[in-house]
C-alpha cells in the first residue's frame, strides 16, 4: 500500500488484548532523523501505552503507561493483559539519548469491553466528573529566554 | 403456560460469490442454499398456523443474489437440470425403494420450481409478501456483513448501514426498524448511525447487556443512549454447537425451565432470544425445517413466541438506558488474520480523501462510476466472512484469494482514476462480477467536518488568487515569550492588507481558538502530542512533528506560495515542507545563539546554533532586522552577503494607546521621575546595569524611580539585589506585566532606557519613541542602528555604569534637549518602522524567491 499516511491505530480483540498496527511515511522518517541528526535505523523504536480512563488526555497525564522495545521493523504488536473497562492509547516513538520517550505519532482510544457486571456507583458519580488534562506551562519554560534555553551550571552561574 | 416470552431470529447470510463462473462454488452453495432453505422456508411460512412467530434478518449480499437475473436464470437451468437428471436415473434405478426415492425427490424439486416461477423468480417477492401479510418481520443488515466494530471510520460504518437498509428498502419497499448487527457487532458509535438512520431495536451478546452500565435486570432489553433498543441473545440458547438442542422437545424444555426459572421473581415480561442462523435449518442440517417446524407447533402450547417487534409495542415504556461497550470478537482479529485490518483501513481512508477530493471539484459520470466501484470494492473486502475463513485450514485460500482480488481491483481503479485513464470496459468487467449495490451514495463517504472546514477555506481561496504564505512560528499572541510574536503577528497583519494570504502555524493555547481568522490573518493553533515535555529540544522535536502532519492536512485544501519560517525553532517543519511540497522557503533570523550566548559552550546550544545554521541553508533568502545583524549570521553561519536582506522591525501606532491610570501610586506620586524598562530577566538585557548604578542617581535626583517589567530566570535573583542594597524605594523589579499595563507605563513614564548587552534589534525601544518618550539605550546591535545620540535619543556604552549615570541625568536636567530627542524619535519610527512599508519589502523578497523558484 502507497500512501503518505502516518498512523497508529488500536483495535480490541477482547477485554484483555488489545492489537495495534502502525505506518510511517518515508517524509516523515526523514523528519525524525533531521530532528535526531540520527539515521532512522540505529533509532530505538518503542511503543508506549498510555492508560487514559476517564482523561481528557494531553500526552502527559495518563494514569499509568507502559514501554513495549519493538524490533526495528516491526509494523504491528498484540499487547496482552490489558484491563477491562479502560481507555486506552498507544503512541508510536522512539527513545532519545536521554532515554525519554518522543512520540511520533498517536493512535486512537479505544475503551476494552467491560468483562464483569458493572458496579453500581462508579459511573454515576465519574461519568461527568472528567479529570482536566494539566494545562501548565512545562517545568522548562521559566529557564527559557528568547528562543534559548538558559542552563545552570554545578555552579548556579548562568552562561552568558 | 409459563410466564414470559421467547423470540427467535433467523439470520440469512451468503457472502458474494462471483456469477461468472459456471459450477463455481458460489452456485453450488447459493443454490443449495435456495433449494434446502430458502423455498422451503417460503413453504413453511404458507402454512395457516404461522403468526408472527419470527423475525428473519436478510443479509444484503443474500438479498443482491437472491434479486440477480443472471443468478435466477442459472438457478432455473439448474433446476431442469436436476429434473432431467432424475428422469434418466429413474429410467435406469432398478429398486422399488429407490424408484420411490426419485420419484419424491422429483416431485419435491417441481414443486420448487413452481414456488421459484411463482414469486418470478425471486424468492424476495415470496417473503415481501409474507411480511405484508404479517407472518413474519423481515429486518436488513449491514450492506456487506462487515463486523462494524472492526471499521476504521465513522463515516464507514454509516456507509454499510445505510446501504444495507437501502437495498433492504429496494426490494422489500418498506423502511425497516429492526436491523441485525453482523455478529452482533456493536459500538456507541453505531447506536448514533442505526438512530439517525432511523433504527429502533436491533440484537447484541447477552453478556453485553450483562455488562452495560448500569447494571440492568435479567433477561430483558435495554435501551442504548440514543435509544435504540438492545435485546439480549441468550447464548445458551442459541448454541448449535449443542447437540442436545437439535431435538425440537429438548429445545423446548430448555426454554421453559429458564423462563420458570425466573417465574419467581414476578416480571411479566422476561425475554428469552435465541439465533440460529437461516441457512443451518435445511441447508446445512437437513433435518432443521423440520425441527423449526416442530418447535413451533408443539411450543406454541407451551411458551409464548413474541417477535421483537412485538414485544416493543407491548413494553416500550418499562425498558431501561444503560451503556453498552464496543464488542470484540478475537475470531476476527488474531495472528491469522490480523493483517487484514491495515490494508482494509487504508483503502477505506483513502476512499473518504478521494470522495471528498472529486466532489469538491464538479464531478463528472466517469469519476462517479469509478469511485462508486471502488466503494464496492472496499465493502465486498470488508465482509467478516474471509477474516474468519482465514482461521480455518479449508477455506483459508479461498479467502485470501477473495481479499486480495478486491484489495487489487481497488488499486488498479485508484491508478486509473488519478490518473484520469479510466476504462470503460474495466469497471464494466468489475460491476458484472459481483454485481452488488447499484446505487452507491457517495454522500456517506465523506466526513461532514472534513467537509466544512475544507468549503471555508477554499472560499476566500476562490475568490481572489493571492500570493498564499504559510508563516511558521512557534509564538503568536496571546502567546508572548518575546519579541518574535508580536513582529510576526504586524508583519502578518500588514503582509493581508498587502495582497498576500498569510497562514499562521503556531503553538496551541489553551482558551485560544485552534483556527481563527483575525485581522485578515489565518490563524492555525497545533497541539504536539508532548506538550509538557521536559526536554526542551524534544519538546521543539514534537511540535515540528505537529505542524508538518497539520500542514499535510491543510495542504489538501491550500496551496501555499511560499513557506516564511521564523528562528530556528520551525526549522525541522520548515526544511521538511519545503521539500514534501517544492516551494521557496524564506527565513527571519530574529536572533543567534551564538549572539544570545556570546559563543556557544555547551552541546544544547551546538544543537541549536546547528539548527539555525540549517535553516539559513536551507533558505532561499535570509531576513535580519538590522546591519549588526547582518553582520552577525554572515560570521557564525557563513552567509554570503547577497542571500541576506534587512528589512526593520515595525512598530504598530495603535498599540501605545494614551491612557491614564494609578499606577503611579504603587511606587511613589505623580511628581516622581519614572524611568521604564522592560524586557525578559536575562542577563542580555543589562538590568544589573541599571541596578549598579540607581545609588549614585538616586543621591542627585531622590525622586528617581526606576520600573523594570517582566519574568525570567534572574527575577528573584534582581529583586533580592534590591533589598539587599536598600534600593526597594527606587529599584522596582515588577515582574510580568499585560499588555495594557505596559502601554500605560509606556505612555505616563517620563524616560524609557533599555541598557542590553545584546540586543539584535530592540522594538522596545521603538514604542518607547512611538509614546514620545526621551529614549536611553546601549550602543549595541540593532538599537546602535535605530538611534543617533542627542538626535533621536541618547546612546551609553554597554555594561558601562558611569555612562548610564550620566545619560539619564543628563535627560533629567536637559528638558530641551529630551523633548527635542522625543519628538524627532517619534518622527523617525513613525515613518521608517511603519509595518505597511516593512510589509512591501517582504513582498519584494519572496517576488524575487518565487520567481527564481520559476526559472
Amino acid at each position: 500500500m502507497k500512501g503518505k499516511i502516518n498512523q497508529c491505530v488500536l483495535m480490541v480483540q477482547s477485554p484483555s488484548t488489545l492489537f495495534c498496527y502502525w505506518k510511517l511515511s518515508n517524509e516523515r522518517k526523514q523528519i525524525i532523523k533531521h530532528h535526531f541528526s540520527e539515521e532512522w535505523f540505529t533509532l530505538h523504536k518503542k511503543i508506549r501505552i498510555y492508560d487514559i480512563t476517564k482523561i481528557n488526555f494531553n500526552g502527559h497525564n495518563a494514569h499509568r503507561y507502559q514501554d513495549i522495545s519493538l524490533a526495528e521493523a516491526c509494523t504491528q504488536t498484540f499487547i496482552y493483559d490489558v484491563a477491562p473497562n479502560r481507555t486506552y492509547c498507544v503512541d508510536y516513538g522512539v527513545e532519545t539519548q536521554e532515554g525519554n520517550f518522543f512520540s511520533i505519532v498517536r493512535s486512537n482510544e479505544i475503551v476494552t469491553p467491560r468483562a464483569s457486571s458493572f458496579k453500581v456507583g462508579f459511573a454515576t458519580n465519574t461519568i461527568s466528573k472528567w479529570q482536566e488534562g494539566n494545562q501548565n506551562d512545562p517545568e522548562w519554560f521559566q529557564g527559557y529566554s528568547c528562543y534559548s534555553y538558559y542552563e545552570k551550571n554545578k555552579g548556579g552561574e548562568y552562561y552568558g | 403456560m409459563v410466564k414470559g416470552y421467547f423470540s427467535l431470529v433467523l439470520h440469512a447470510h451468503l457472502p458474494i460469490f462471483s456469477h461468472q463462473q459456471t459450477g463455481s462454488l458460489a452456485d453450488c452453495s447459493l443454490f443449495a442454499a435456495i433449494s434446502e432453505t430458502y423455498i422451503p422456508l417460503l413453504w413453511q411460512l404458507e402454512k395457516k398456523e404461522i403468526t408472527k412467530d419470527f423475525t428473519l434478518a436478510f443479509s444484503t449480499p443474500l438479498m443482491e443474489m437472491l434479486a440477480d437475473p443472471l443468478l435466477q436464470t442459472k438457478y432455473l437451468q439448474y433446476l431442469y437440470n436436476t429434473e432431467y437428471f432424475l428422469k434418466k436415473k429413474a429410467e435406469i434405478v432398478q429398486n422399488i425403494e429407490g424408484f420411490q426415492q426419485v420419484e419424491s425427490y422429483t416431485k419435491r424439486i417441481e414443486r420448487m420450481r413452481k414456488t421459484f416461477l411463482q414469486y418470478d423468480q425471486n424468492l424476495l417477492k415470496g417473503f415481501r409478501h409474507f411480511a405484508e401479510e404479517e407472518k413474519v418481520v423481515c429486518i436488513c443488515s449491514s450492506a456487506t456483513h462487515a463486523f462494524l466494530p472492526y471499521l476504521h471510520t465513522e463515516a464507514g460504518i454509516a456507509a454499510q448501514i445505510h446501504h444495507g437498509i437501502k437495498a433492504f428498502m429496494k426490494h422489500f419497499g418498506y423502511k425497516p426498524i429492526g436491523f441485525w448487527l453482523p455478529e452482533c457487532g456493536y459500538s456507541p458509535e453505531i447506536d448514533q448511525i442505526l438512530f439517525a438512520e432511523g433504527i429502533r431495536y436491533t440484537f447484541v451478546d447477552e453478556l453485553a447487556i450483562k455488562h452495560a452500565a448500569p447494571s440492568p435486570a435479567n433477561g430483558v432489553p435495554i435501551a442504548s443512549p440514543h435509544g435504540i433498543i438492545l435485546f439480549p441473545l441468550n447464548m445458551k440458547v442459541s448454541n448449535q454447537k449443542n447437540k442436545k438442542l437439535l431435538h425440537s422437545q429438548r429445545f423446548i424444555n430448555l426454554i421453559k425451565n429458564q423462563l420458570q426459572l425466573n417465574e419467581t421473581n414476578s416480571q411479566s415480561n422476561f425475554l428469552i432470544v435465541a439465533t440460529v442462523a437461516a441457512d443451518l435449518l435445511g441447508h446445512r442440517w437437513s433435518e432443521g425445517l423440520g425441527w423449526l417446524t416442530e418447535v413451533l407447533k408443539s411450543g406454541k402450547n407451551e411458551i409464548g413466541f413474541i417477535t421483537a417487534e412485538e414485544y416493543l409495542a407491548s413494553y416500550l415504556q418499562n425498558i431501561e438506558t444503560a451503556h453498552v461497550s464496543s464488542s470484540a470478537l478475537d475470531v476476527l482479529l488474531n495472528k491469522k488474520n490480523s493483517w487484514l485490518y491495515p490494508k482494509l483501513h487504508w483503502i477505506e481512508s483513502d476512499l473518504l480523501q478521494l470522495v471528498a477530493n472529486y466532489t469538491e471539484v464538479k464531478i463528472n459520470n466517469e469519476h462517479e462510476r469509478c469511485l462508486k466501484q471502488m466503494a464496492r470494492e472496499w465493502m465486498l473486502a470488508t465482509s467478516s466472512d474471509w477474516a474468519f475463513m482465514l482461521t480455518q485450514d479449508h477455506t483459508n485460500e479461498y479467502a485470501n484469494k477473495r481479499i486480495l482480488e478486491h484489495l487489487t481491483r481497488y488499486q488498479q481503479l485508484r491508478d486509473m482514476l488519478i490518473k484520469n485513464e479510466l476504462s470503460a470496459e474495466v469497471l464494466a468487467r468489475y460491476e458484472a462480477e459481483y454485481p452488488f449495490l447499484v446505487e452507491i451514495d457517495l454522500a456517506y463517504f465523506q466526513s461532514k467536518q472534513v467537509g466544512f472546514i475544507n468549503q471555508q477555506l477554499k472560499k476566500s481561496q476562490i475568490l481572489i488568487r493571492k500570493k498564499t504564505i504559510l508563516m511558521l512560528a512557534w509564538e503568536y499572541p496571546p502567546k508572548i515569550v518575546g519579541g518574535l510574536a508580536r513582529h510576526v503577528a504586524g508583519l502578518a497583519k500588514a503582509l493581508s492588507n498587502n495582497h498576500c494570504e498569510v497562514h499562521i502555524i503556531t503553538t496551541a493555547v489553551t482558551g485560544s481558538p485552534n483556527y481563527e481568522k483575525a485581522n485578515g490573518v489565518h490563524v492555525h493553533r497545533v497541539k504536539s502530542l508532548q506538550p509538557l515535555a521536559n526536554d526542551f529540544y524534544h519538546w521543539v522535536g514534537s511540535l515540528n512533528l505537529a505542524f508538518c502532519d497539520y500542514v499535510l492536512q491543510l495542504a489538501n485544501t491550500i496551496q501555499f506560495d511560499l513557506i516564511h519560517a521564523h528562528d530556528w525553532l520551525v526549522c525541522v517543519a520548515a526544511k521538511a515542507l519545503k521539500l514534501q511540497f517544492k516551494l521557496p522557503l524564506v527565513a527571519t533570523i530574529h536572533a543567534t545563539e551564538h549572539g544570545r550566548n556570546n559563543g556557544i559552550y555547551t552541546p544544547l546550544q551546538k544543537k541549536i546554533s546547528h539548527k539555525e545554521w540549517e535553516l539559513t541553508y536551507e533558505a532561499a533568502k535570509v531576513i535580519v532586522c538590522s546591519k549588526y545583524m547582518r553582520a552577525e549570521v554572515m560570521k557564525v553561519f557563513q552567509l554570503p552577503i547577497d542571500k541576506i536582506e534587512i528589512i526593520a522591525n515595525g512598530v504598530e501606532n495603535e498599540k501605545v494607546v494614551e491612557n491614564t491610570s494609578s499606577w503611579k501610586q504603587n511606587y511613589g506620586t505623580e511628581n516622581d521621575i519614572y524611568i521604564f524598562s522592560v524586557g525578559r530577566m536575562v542577563e542580555e538585557k543589562g538590568f544589573q546595569t541599571i541596578i549598579d548604578a540607581a545609588p549614585s542617581i538616586r543621591q542627585r535626583h531622590p525622586k528617581v524611580k526606576f520600573i523594570i517589567a517582566g519574568k525570567g530566570p534572574l527575577l528573584e535573583d534582581y529583586q533580592s539585589q534590591v533589598v539587599a542594597k536598600g534600593l526597594a524605594n527606587t529599584v522596582y523589579f515588577i515582574g510580568f506585566i499585560d499588555d495594557q499595563l505596559r502601554n500605560e507605563i509606556l505612555h505616563s513614564c517620563d524616560i524609557c532606557l533599555f541598557p542590553s548587552y545584546y540586543e539584535p534589534f530592540g522594538i522596545v525601544a521603538l514604542e518607547g519613541m512611538m509614546a514620545q518618550k526621551p529614549t536611553i539605550v546601549s550602543e549595541t546591535g540593532g538599537l546602535a542602528e535605530i538611534i543617533t545620540h542627542n538626535e533621536t535619543g541618547l546612546t551609553i556604552f554597554p555594561r558601562d555604569v558611569q555612562s548610564l549615570i550620566i545619560q539619564v541625568v543628563t535627560c533629567i536636567e536637559n528638558q530641551s534637549l529630551a523633548s527635542r530627542i522625543a519628538e524627532n524619535g517619534k518622527k523617525l519610527v513613525t515613518t521608517k518602522f511603519n509595518w505597511n512599508n516593512i510589509s512591501k519589502e517582504t513582498v519584494s523578497v519572496y517576488d524575487d524567491v518565487i520567481s527564481y523558484m520559476e526559472v
